[in-house]
């Protein structure tokens, strides 16, 4: 039995608390003190009449008539009786555990309104009946998951792409922008481009049996049939082989997207469900440029308006926006995380791009390694924070909601 | 044998009492402790040193003792005394659960931010700039964030009343509205108590001095600073590179000239004549005359030609000094004689000696007569070569090979040499190096190696006048 660590030097005092932070796509769950969340679920819900499903299981369960919806917009929570209906599935039907029991920490974007801050607390306090709460910023969390109280914060995600500075774990609220040209946002131009190719996208569940074939061959599989799926399931499921696709086969030019250079790299065979399998060269890279230059990617038959920024430049916005004295150490202090900053060659795009931006400066980009701490740094920046000793003073109590009301979150949670 | 000995055997007392002599060499102890692998003699031998370290290693991790009683860790509450309310939380402790303050409470500190009443407002913070409920807002918020300036810029959103006017604050006039409401406020309190400073306050209220303009433009310079391009950041750093450099060869330059400086200045006499003027000190200088005229001798002629000069000076000198004829000493005139003799290429230098010798009297008639001698025995001149004969100041003894003889220059400068030579066509090894040709040959290479000097001072002039040029022309495209 290991004595416990000193706290002078390790500052950790476990109070068990539980974590929940919130994506657009999935949400993290886990106990506080931990490495990786303990739950990862999608930050979905399916709606057949009066009949609510959340969960892996059901809602990858073809049912008929059941609609796919997602309880978030712009990154924040919009339907929130959706979203405690995940928490709460989260943390009794995986983490079995009682949200009774535990002070809960909940990260939120910094953009965040403050009647959405004052909705947390309340329901937190009294639908999920929590003895004290907290609501973190997702930024600073993932700063601290990094080790750096001090960082410009680049979260490249699903539905949103955002670019924070914090100064000694507090968000500077002026210079915080976000855009909705993320990971979503590529699956449109890649669902787009798969249209013009006439590649139509059977998802998984559909497939009964397949033959392999030869590149470029027509695909031959059985398919089962299924009556009375919804537009929206569909989406979702199609949404998967466009996730998997960028995963494995999606990469970004390390500079601006010119179609010699991306006909040079060599191509990447994809294989779709179904069977059919193609040879990507250039299309690998020209979906993900619309990341960087949304103005000269849009979508088909849509414009893109003309205040649109690439990350590039939400960064460069973020870093002027800033004072001048914190500037260089803002740059010095770049964290890149969020599941869209995987893609092959994020990274080196993101650091020439900034070079070139401030000649004058030191950038340094410190983006993690590991595609779970890049994925999941604001959960495990909470769990760093709801385990330190010092932070125990922090928490909302029960009885300061009651006494002060929803207003004390934003006295308390700066 | 020790002293003791030596008084018993000659029948002395002894001196020390037995008590106080040394004891007798202790047996080296050897611990009873039986050493594996080492002999008893070996392990002696090591006497009372310990012994090197040994690598014991366990093969095994230890086993575990299943048995023993786990610690006790105990699920407790705790208060932490840095909040406000009584929130009780639940944490795992080891041992008995104790009623020690919890120990995290003491990282609790906030930043000491003073505050106003309304009459001290009214008395000297008033400003026409801001309402005394701004001031107070601004206090609230560098409370609330410990005077992180950039944070309280950040979330400052002052919502001025119907009759305020609309306030748009920059960081620096957060700034300076804050320290100049802490100075007044402590001039305030230090009037009000009449103590007089600390030296704490004192540096407190130093420091507090916020100078907004300077800031303002002290970030505009960083703000240039760091938005150059990059193609000023390449000249900046050419720029630095050039300075270094130029620093570096006007560093060389003026060595060089210092080292000419010094050649080129002719020996001053630092000391008056007076201490020639009596006839000891002129002896004296005879004597250091010709001691040195021996050392230069022995350095070779050419720098004995080159001071040759500086004794001719300076033995004139001696006369004018107002010192008889009769004071130059035999020695001396010896000395004068034997250089006319000797020296005859060198008129400058005989001619003085001669100036010198000719004062002297019926003792340096000798000298003069060997001269003579020797003058009648030369060839007439331009005949010399006719007859194979040669002059030398000073003979080697034995014999060497004439190619030896012919100077080296230094390494570096002599592979230079030896390139041009073979551009010339000239072998590096002379075929027949007789005298004349040895001669020529050095001339030649002493002139190339000039050549060599020259065109070094000229590319470097060259390159100077190039990084000028372009400097002026980079501040013109500038202007």
């Amino acid at each position: 039995m290991a004595n416990a660590p000193a706290p002078a030097v390790y500052g950790g005092d476990e109070i068990s608390a539980l974590v929940i932070d919130p994506g657009s796509s999935w949400t993290r769950a886990g106990f506080a003190g931990e490495d990786t969340p303990k739950v990862v679920v999608p930050t979905f819900y399916g709606k057949s009449g009066d009949r609510i499903y959340v969960g892996d299981n059901d809602l990858h369960s073809p049912r008929p008539g059941m609609e796919i919806l997602s309880p978030m917009s712009d990154g924040c929570v919009s339907d929130w009786d959706m979203t405690v209906k995940i928490w709460d599935y989260a943390l009794s039907k995986r983490l079995y555990t009682e949200a009774k029991e535990h002070p809960l920490l909940i990260t939120e974007p910094s953009w965040n309104p403050a009647k959405d801050r004052e909705k947390a607390v309340e329901v937190a306090f009294e639908e999920l009946g929590v003895p004290a709460f907290y609501l973190a910023k997702e930024a600073v969390c993932s700063a601290f998951a990094c080790g750096k109280p001090t960082a410009l914060v680049v979260d490249v995600g699903s539905a949103v792409a955002s670019v924070t500075p914090i100064i000694d774990g507090l968000v500077l609220k002026k210079a915080t922008f976000h855009s909705e040209f993320a990971g979503d946002y590529i699956n449109s131009h890649l669902s787009a481009l798969f249209k013009s190719k006439n590649i139509t996208l059977t998802p998984h569940f559909m497939i009964a049996r397949k033959m392999p074939v030869e590149i470029g061959q027509p695909p031959q599989a059985t398919l089962k049939t299924f009556d009375g799926l919804t537009e929206s399931f569909l989406e979702f499921q199609r949404a998967r082989i466009l996730n998997e696709f960028k995963e494995s086969t999606s990469g970004v030019l390390e500079q601006p997207y010119n179609e010699v250079i991306a006909n040079i790299r060599p191509a990447r065979p994809f294989e779709f469900p179904d069977g059919y399998n193609l040879n990507f060269g250039a299309d690998r890279y020209v979906t993900t440029e619309p990341l960087f230059q949304p103005q000269a990617y849009p979508l088909p038959d849509s414009t893109v308006d003309a205040n649109a920024q690439g990350i590039t430049e939400l960064i460069t916005a973020s870093v002027n926006a800033c004072d001048v004295d914190a500037r260089a150490n803002l740059v010095n202090n770049i964290v890149l995380i969020g599941g869209t900053s995987l893609l092959q060659g994020f990274t080196e795009r993101i650091n020439i791009e900034l070079n070139q931006a401030f000649p004058g400066m030191k950038i340094r980009i410190q983006a993690p390694g590991n595609s779970s701490e890049r994925k999941y740094a604001g959960w495990i920046g909470g769990s760093i924070l709801a385990s330190l000793g010092t932070f125990h003073q922090m928490w909302i109590g029960k009885k300061e909601f009651e006494e002060v009301g929803p207003t004390v979150v934003e006295k308390r949670c700066k | 044998m020790s002293s003791a000995d030596i008084r018993d055997m000659l029948d002395l007392p002894s001196q020390v009492p037995a008590a106080s002599r040394p004891p007798p060499a202790k047996r080296i102890k050897t611990d009873g402790k039986k050493l594996d692998g080492i002999h008893r003699e070996l392990h002696n031998l090591l006497g009372e040193n310990t012994p090197p370290v040994t690598v014991m290693q366990s093969k095994f991790k230890e086993k575990p003792n299943w048995m023993q009683k786990p610690s006790p860790w105990v699920w407790t509450k705790f208060k932490n005394p840095a909040r406000g309310d009584d929130l009780e939380l639940y944490h795992w402790v080891r041992g008995a659960p104790s009623n020690d303050e919890y120990p995290f409470a003491k990282f609790n500190k906030p930043v000491d931010v003073p505050t106003f009443s309304k009459e001290e407002y009214d008395k000297c913070l008033a400003d026409t700039a801001w309402t005394s409920r701004e001031t107070e807002y601004l206090f609230d918020l560098c409370r609330e964030y410990d005077l992180r300036w950039l944070v309280v810029q950040d979330r400052y959103d002052y919502e001025p009343e119907e009759n305020e006017p609309p306030s748009i604050r920059t960081l620096e006039d957060l700034k300076e509205r804050y320290y100049f409401c802490c100075r007044k406020l402590m001039e305030l309190r230090r009037d009000a108590s009449g103590a007089d400073w600390t030296p704490r306050d004192l540096e407190l209220y130093n420091a507090m001095n916020f100078n907004k303009d300077k800031e303002i433009m002290r970030k505009q310079y960083l703000e240039r600073l760091l938005s150059r391009s990059p193609a000023e950041i390449a000249e900046e750093e050419r720029l630095i590179l050039e300075y270094r450099r130029l620093q570096e060869s006007s560093k060389k330059l003026v060595q060089d000239r210092e080292e000419l400086l010094r050649l080129l200045e002719s020996p001053q006499t630092a000391n008056t004549f007076a201490q020639y003027q009596s006839p000891q000190g002129l002896s004296q200088l005879a004597g250091n005359i010709l001691a040195s005229d021996k050392n230069r001798r022995r350095k070779g002629a050419p720098e004995a030609a080159a001071q040759g000069g500086q004794v001719a000076r300076a033995v004139p000198g001696t006369p004018n000094g107002g010192a008889p004829p009769q004071a130059v000493t035999p020695q001396q005139a010896v000395q004068n004689g034997v250089h006319g003799t000797k020296q005859t290429p060198q008129p400058g230098r005989s001619a003085a000696a001669q100036a010198a010798a000719t004062p002297a009297v019926s003792k340096a008639e000798l000298a003069q007569s060997v001269t003579n001698k020797k003058v009648a025995k030369r060839v007439p001149p331009g005949q010399e070569n006719l007859y194979g004969i040669s002059y030398h100041d000073k003979l080697v003894q034995g014999v060497y090979l004439r190619s030896t003889k012919i100077s080296t220059l230094k390494p570096t400068v002599q592979t230079k040499v030896a390139s041009i030579l073979a551009e010339l066509g000239i072998a590096p090894k002379l075929a027949m190096p007789t005298a004349k040709v040895c001669d020529r040959y050095e001339a030649l290479q002493q002139a190339i190696n000039l050549l060599i000097e020259t065109k070094k001072q000229v590319d470097k002039l060259d390159h100077e006048v190039k990084v000028s040029t372009s400097g002026n022309a980079v501040q013109e495209s500038d202007a």
